[in-house]
């Protein structure tokens, strides 16, 4: 990512940066490299100081809403009725709950134990990988200091060589969105070890609708020859900033797929970055989201082959409706040394409204010979010949559109496994069209 | 059941309709020729409810209603169906969807229950074999890399599921082989009834071989320009529209 320097008027603008200390002082247990780790991630960030519209990766998603907002770290657990999380839960998976950026034992359903999986808090689960960044702090984004320095907890998911797991590993992180607007900072660490298996989903939700700040940073490290499916479903509410940071490694032969689904949030922006760094990796990188009202959802994919054979998929559909606004930023990087490299991007929209707006941005930097590289965008409204069809069948206008709006995402919920997911994910987009859209169909 | 009088429509500001009289009782199977460009399908798209198709004059009535103010999914659910000469291709909805979908959206509009996956799937089984379709359609989109064969066979398969009033093929002719155009010939046939009319449009008089009208309109320049039995379709495949067309100019 090219990087400039930050303004100090952005910093400035900053609520983070004077709640620091008394932030370190209320963490008197905590270890001196932990606490030195969150220094030196705060003086990255003091350098960086929030993004703002005249860097180039940020020049279409405005932050200031987000600096407008005092936020404050819940100081202990909030306690939550079990029963508000049916709705989000999922039945057959293994677990682990995080509510306001805390652990809560009590909710979560790690299941039974399984050698060669290790699965808890992040926090708890140190310190010996604490302070192994995914990148080192001088070279950390923004949002990934801000992270490194306020990081409360997170999901620990270590699967040791040849580990099957057969079960989902749900991550469910809830905000309760009270009134008091909160900032959660979730870090995750993944490790799928040499010839491991499973899939692993993290759902981001909102129980209230006050506004709140969810900042997560994810590392998924995918060993030789492992296989990992990752879905990421975004459920926040409308008031909601969700600034995620996620980086992928695929060792040799290794197979990451991943599904990025948002349905909520009011101002998201996520950074996958994903490195196939081993010969014949191949990484699947597939995103729905759905804005309406004045939502505004930002996809930008960093896709790096630096060995040959390997191969990349990244299909991200859009569907927008009101005055929505989307940003799709694809970059492929195809290193000299990446020979061979099948590299194929897409990104669809599908504007439901005259008012919403797409910005797609496709981009191929290739410096390897004998490489198959295409990428391709498109922004579209619904097929009017279509339309008349269905209705010349009886289907009233809205149900017309809503079936060819779920058409237009069939090809994504194909591969969705377990099917309970998959259900769930058609039910979401389902509800979002007739409640959000405004196109009230006929159930899937 | 249909009564046009004096239609007159616009497609793109230019006039194509310039007066269509034209009556329907139940039972009856009109036919309408006419050489290409002579508005025969924008009769059947002003009938449907194309919206990019602006009536100028005149009127439609249909049973008992004003045809011309009522959506198409209205116009659907009162019982009037369009097979489409071009039908259109959804990828991303399996056709056995879309046949339910249109169906209870009909049964819903009449006041009969909605059927579910198993009860649908036991009607359409049956209605495949009419149209010598196997299950495999069901499952495929809707009329994705389907042969023109294949989507016109599910054109009347629609009409065999969705029982409409009235019937409009749009030259659905065009393009089939002579085994297809069998095929879609006996559906239609196995349909007519005394309370079901039909309105053919076509090209060539051979689609009125094997689906034998009652009635034949030659449409020309946006008028029926004569209305006869289903011998005025053999003498326009002996003669060609030429001959017509002088005898109009003649006329005029």
């Amino acid at each position: 990512m090219p990087r400039e320097s930050a303004t100090p008027a952005a910093i400035e603008k900053s609520a983070f940066v004077p709640d620091f200390e008394p932030f370190i002082a209320a963490r008197p247990g905590e270890a001196a490299a932990v606490l030195a780790s969150r220094r030196t991630a705060m003086e990255r960030f003091v350098q960086l100081g929030v993004p703002h519209r005249r860097l180039e990766n940020w020049r279409h998603t405005d932050l200031s809403p987000l600096t407008k907002n005092r936020f404050t770290l819940a100081a202990e657990p909030t306690a939550i009725d079990p029963v508000q999380l049916v709705p989000y839960s999922l039945s057959g998976a293994r677990e682990l709950v995080f509510v306001d950026g805390f652990f809560s034992a009590e909710l979560s359903n790690p299941g039974k134990a399984q050698p060669g999986l290790l699965l808890g808090s992040y926090a708890e689960c140190l310190p010996e990988d604490a302070l192994r960044w995914a990148v080192a702090p001088e070279t950390a984004e923004a949002l990934e200091a801000l992270n490194g320095a306020y990081w409360q907890d997170g999901a620990f998911v270590d699967l040791a060589a040849d580990a099957r797991v057969e079960a989902p590993i749900h991550l469910l992180f809830i905000a309760t969105g009270a009134d008091l607007p909160l900032a959660q900072f979730v870090r995750n660490r993944i490790t799928a070890g040499p010839g491991s298996r499973a899939t692993i989903i993290e759902t981001y939700a909102s129980l209230g609708a006050g506004v709140h700040f969810t900042c997560p940073v994810g590392t998924v490290d995918v060993g030789a020859n492992a296989d990992l499916d990752h879905y990421r479903l975004g459920q926040e509410n409308a008031a909601a900033f969700h600034l995620a940071t996620s980086r992928v490694r695929l060792g040799r032969d290794a197979r990451f797929k991943s599904l990025a689904f948002v349905a909520g949030g009011g101002l998201v922006r996520h950074d996958l970055l994903a490195e196939l760094a081993g010969p014949s990796s191949e990484a699947t990188l597939h995103g729905l989201y759905l804005a309406g009202g004045t939502r505004h959802i930002d996809h930008h994919l960093w896709v790096r082959h630096s060995a040959p054979h390997a191969a990349s998929r990244q299909i991200y559909k859009g569907i927008l409706a009101g005055r929505a606004r989307a940003v799709f930023n694809g970059n492929v990087f195809v290193a000299s040394e990446a020979a061979k490299t099948d590299a194929k991007q897409t990104n669809r929209n599908l504007l439901l409204s005259d008012a919403a707006l797409v910005h797609s941005n496709p981009q191929l930097e290739i410096y390897a010979g004998d490489v198959r590289c295409t990428h391709g965008s498109t922004v579209g409204q619904l097929d009017e010949e279509a339309l008349f069809y269905l209705r010349s069948r009886g289907l009233d206008e809205a149900q017309a559109k809503n079936l060819l709006t779920r058409a237009f995402a069939s090809d994504l919920f194909e591969d969705i496994r377990p099917a309970a997911l998959r259900d769930r994910l058609e039910t979401l987009l389902y509800t979002w069209l007739s409640f959000e859209a405004g196109i009230a169909g006929t159930a899937p | 059941m249909l009564e046009i009088t004096s239609l007159q429509a616009r497609v793109e500001g230019k006039a194509i309709l310039k007066g269509i009289d034209l009556t329907v009782r139940p039972g009856e199977v009109h036919a309408i020729m006419g050489p290409n460009g002579s508005g025969k399908s924008t009769l059947a798209g002003v009938l449907a409810g194309r919206e990019e198709y602006e009536v100028t004059g005149g009127a439609v009535r249909y049973l008992a209603q004003d045809l011309l103010e009522l959506a198409p999914e209205e116009r659907a659910r009162a019982g009037l169906l369009l097979a489409f000469q071009y039908p259109v291709e959804i990828p991303g909805v399996s056709n056995v969807y879309f046949l339910k979908a249109a169906l209870n959206a009909l049964r819903k509009h009449r006041g009969e229950g909605e059927l579910d996956a198993v009860e649908f799937l036991a009607l359409v089984r049956g209605q495949l074999k009419t149209v010598q379709m196997d299950e495999s359609f069901l499952r495929r989109s809707v009329n994705e890399g389907f042969s023109g064969g294949e989507k016109k066979r599910n054109e009347i398969l629609q009409m065999a599921l969705l029982e409409p009033r009235l019937a409009i093929l749009d030259e659905t002719d065009s393009g089939l082989d002579i085994d297809a155009l069998k095929i879609v010939a006996d559906g239609v046939n196995g349909l007519r009834s005394p309370e079901r009319s039909f309105l053919v449009i076509t090209h060539y008089q051979r689609l009125l071989d094997y689906i034998v009208p009652d009635f034949v309109h030659v449409l020309m320049n946006g008028r029926i320009v004569r209305s006869g039995g289903r011998e005025l379709a053999l003498e326009l495949e002996e003669k060609g529209y030429g001959w017509l067309e002088a005898e109009v100019t003649v006329g005029a």
